[in-house]
Parts: C-alpha cells; sequence; structure tokens
C-alpha cells in the first residue's frame, strides 16, 4: 500500500482542513471509492488518539462478532475461577487493613490529644510570661521572611550575591552592594531599602536604620507598612521598650498592616 | 524460572498462593496511580481485579508473549484500563452510550489494549528522527517549538515531516496482520 506524492500532498491538506469547498468534496467522493485511500485516512486521524495522553481515546477495529465471541471468553467457568480468587484476595487484604487502622487511629488520638494539651501549656506560659524588649528582639526578629531575589540578569545577579552575604551575616559587605544598587536605581525599591535597614540594625546604626524605616514609611509603596514592623524591631534591639510600644500601637491600629497579630501579641507580652 | 515466567505461569493456571504475591508485590503501584488520578481504591482494585482476568484471557486465549517484565505488563494494562474509565465517564455525559453487560466491557477493553499495543510497537520501528519529533508533537509541543528544536526551515517544513512521519506510521500499522486480520472481520 503506498500512494502517489500528490496523494500523500492532498491527504495532508484534507486532515489539515486547508481544502476549500469544492477540493473537499472531490476528496471526499475520492475516499468512497477508494477504500485503501479511505482506510489509511481513517487509521491516520486514530494516531493522536492513542499516542497523546491527554486525548486517548483507542478504538478497536473489531466487529461485533469478535466482540460477543470474547464477551463469551470472559464467562467461562475457569475466568470466573480467577476473579473469584482475587476478590477474595483483595476482600482479605482490605479487612486487614481495616483493623491495623482502626488500632493506629486508636494511638493517633491518644498522641495527638497529648500533643494538643502539651502545645496549650507552652502557649499559656508564653502567652502570660511578660518579656522584656531584648528577648522580643530575640523572639521576633525573623529576616527569612525578608523578600528573595530572583537571579536572572547581571544586576539582579548582584543583588542575589548581596542577600547570600546576607544571610551569611556579612551585614557590611551586603549593605554595600544594596547601598550601590539603591543609588543607582532610578526607582524606590522598599524591599532593598528593608535590607539596607535591617543590614543598618544588625550593625548597630540605629540612626541609619531608623531613618531608612522612616523613609520606607513616607515612601507610599505598596510595603511601606512594614516600616512599623521594622522600626519597632529596630527599638528593641536598643532594649528600648517604650518606643517599640508606641510604634507597635500606631501599627496596630490598621489590621491590614504588616504583622498585625504579631504586633498585638507582642504589645501585651512587653513589660 | 525466571521471576516474570514465575508470576506469567502462576496466573496462566490462576494458583492461588501467586495471585496473592502479585497483589502483594504490585497492587501498591496501581493504587497510587488510581488514586492519583481522580478514583477511589475500589476503583483501582476493580482495575487491577479487570487487568488481572484481561492478562489471563491473553495468555490463554490468544497467544500472549509478555516482552518485558510482568509488572511492566499489568501496570500499563491497568494504566489504560483506568484511562479508558475515566473517558468513559466523560464521554457519558455528552454521548448516548449503550450499556454494555460487564463481560462485553471487558472484550472491548481488551482488544483496545491489544490494537494499543500493536501502535505502541510500530511507532518503535520508526526512525530515531520521527520517533523524537512525533513524541514532542503528541506530548503538546506546538510546532514552532518544534521548528526551534529541529532547526528547521520553517513551521512549513515542520509540517511536512511531521506528516511524513505520520504517514509512514499509519503504513506500519496498516500493513501488520494483526491490524488487518482486525479490520477486515
Amino acid at each position: 500500500m503506498s500512494f502517489d506524492d500528490q496523494t500523500y500532498s492532498r491527504i495532508a491538506s484534507y486532515l489539515n482542513n486547508e481544502m476549500n469547498e469544492a477540493e473537499k468534496a472531490a476528496f471526499e467522493v475520492q475516499l468512497e471509492n477508494d477504500a485503501e485511500l479511505a482506510s489509511f485516512v481513517d487509521t491516520f486521524s486514530t494516531l493522536e488518539g492513542v499516542y497523546n495522553e491527554d486525548k486517548w481515546t483507542v478504538k478497536s477495529n473489531a466487529t461485533i462478532a469478535e466482540v460477543k465471541a470474547l464477551a463469551n471468553a470472559f464467562r467461562a467457568d475457569d475466568v470466573a475461577d480467577v476473579s473469584k480468587k482475587i476478590r477474595a484476595i483483595q476482600q482479605h487484604t482490605t479487612n486487614q487493613e481495616t483493623t491495623s487502622r482502626s488500632r493506629k487511629s486508636y494511638f493517633y488520638y491518644i498522641s495527638s490529644a497529648v500533643a494538643i494539651a502539651a502545645v496549650c501549656t507552652l502557649f499559656y506560659f508564653s502567652f502570660m510570661q511578660s518579656i522584656t524588649a531584648d528577648d522580643a528582639f530575640e523572639q521576633y526578629h525573623d529576616w527569612a521572611s525578608l523578600p528573595s531575589f530572583q537571579t536572572k540578569s547581571d544586576t539582579n545577579n548582584n543583588l542575589a550575591k548581596a542577600s547570600t552575604l546576607f544571610q551569611e551575616e556579612k551585614y557590611q559587605e551586603a549593605l554595600s552592594i544594596f547601598t550601590t544598587y539603591a543609588q543607582e536605581s532610578a526607582t524606590y525599591n522598599p524591599q532593598i531599602q528593608l535590607y539596607i535597614g535591617v543590614s543598618h540594625m544588625e550593625l548597630e546604626n540605629y540612626q541609619e536604620a531608623l531613618q531608612t524605616f522612616n523613609q520606607l514609611q513616607n515612601s507610599n509603596t505598596v510595603d511601606d507598612h512594614k516600616a512599623y514592623w521594622y522600626t519597632a524591631l529596630t527599638y528593641l534591639k536598643q532594649n528600648d521598650a517604650e518606643n517599640a510600644k508606641k510604634v507597635l500601637k500606631t501599627l496596630v491600629e490598621n489590621p491590614s498592616n504588616y504583622n498585625y497579630e504579631k504586633a498585638k501579641e507582642l504589645l501585651k507580652k512587653l513589660k | 524460572m525466571s521471576n516474570d515466567a514465575y508470576f506469567i505461569e502462576g496466573l496462566r493456571s490462576g494458583k492461588e498462593t501467586v495471585l496473592q504475591e502479585i497483589y502483594d508485590q504490585f497492587f501498591s503501584k496501581v493504587k497510587t496511580f488510581v488514586l492519583q488520578n481522580k478514583g477511589t481504591i475500589t476503583d483501582a482494585e476493580d482495575v487491577f481485579h479487570n487487568a488481572l482476568i484481561q492478562l489471563y484471557i491473553r495468555l490463554k486465549n490468544r497467544q500472549l508473549v509478555i516482552k518485558s517484565s510482568f509488572e511492566a505488563y499489568l501496570f500499563t494494562t491497568c494504566k489504560n484500563l483506568w484511562r479508558r474509565e475515566l473517558n468513559k465517564k466523560r464521554v457519558t455525559k455528552s454521548n448516548v452510550v449503550e450499556l454494555e453487560d460487564k463481560e462485553t466491557e471487558n472484550a472491548y477493553a481488551l482488544l483496545e489494549q491489544e490494537q494499543w499495543e500493536l501502535y505502541i510497537e510500530k511507532f518503535q520501528l520508526l526512525s530515531e528522527n520521527c520517533r523524537k519529533v512525533l513524541t514532542l508533537l503528541f506530548g503538546g509541543t506546538s510546532y514552532e517549538e518544534i521548528v526551534e528544536t529541529f532547526s528547521y526551515a520553517s513551521k512549513v517544513v515542520a509540517r511536512q515531516r511531521v506528516f511524513k512521519c505520520k504517514a509512514k506510521l499509519t503504513k506500519l500499522i496498516k500493513e501488520d496482520t494483526k491490524f488487518s486480520k482486525i479490520k477486515k472481520l
């Protein structure tokens, strides 16, 4: 079975829907009269359904008679016998699983009850105990929540490098890259300002830190409200609970502010 | 006797201990597949059961020769049975589907599995280049990407190449006696 090039090209345009009405009609007449061609086109168009996992539709060519004969084979006694054996194995295994599952769940309930009790106790004590500003800083500062930079272009690579330095607590080196970047960049980038502020804080340049966060607070950017939280942390790090509280009180005036829940919690705990 | 031969012979003779071993060793993978594809444990049990019955009949009545491992064979059978079920669920919503009894359904599933295997077998006979192009195409890759991957001059060239490969594949399938036998019955 083979067709000439011209026929192949007609088959292609027919299947790609590239024929005009007249060509299409003519080709369909040809299909009706040429069983070989029809069967080729038919088989050709089944390929997608078989090999494309998403469209997966396999159709058999078998006649009704063959299907019926085969169905009878499925009705044979020996098949019923094998079927019964498989079902018995499945039934047995399912039963076993259910028993072990219920035993497991009993243990599970007890252990979760114990765990819940432990967490509650812990929470109760940590909640009730008031803490100093120093402790508060230790507990609440979490630099991992700072934004991360994706590495695509060269400039961003610099940022990635700086945030790596930051993570390695090489704040001075990180700070100089961030500052250079911020100075060279035409727009104000609140995320970089956060890094600059926190680096200053870690280097104990508190004035610079406060100044950076103050600018951020007035920057009218999406992240400006984060400035409250980091300003509060800056005070806590200096063991200045009074000023930290003042800032936190401003923060909790608006529930959409960054770390609103944490700030509420912290306000209750601070001495 | 190799492990595969052991399982195959055990299934062919319906030996209970071997069936148990087959279940213990291979069911969990099938279960995972069905559960990950919108099925329940009961669906997985049914699929596994029907696959074993199908293989049993093919071994006894249809000269099935398992070339790959028994496990691979059993798993693809299960996978196809489950895809078939999912299709049925999809189709029944729009089309009117004749209700078949269980055995007729099983017969169709078996024939479709054989058809599927024939297609897969023929695909392996294509040139390496055709296999690569068609694998990308059937995997949903766009013609633009195919042009790029194979450095074709244009989309037209890529389309021509795809057509040639598909035509070759169609020819291979149609020339197989198993295919024409079923077709002319």
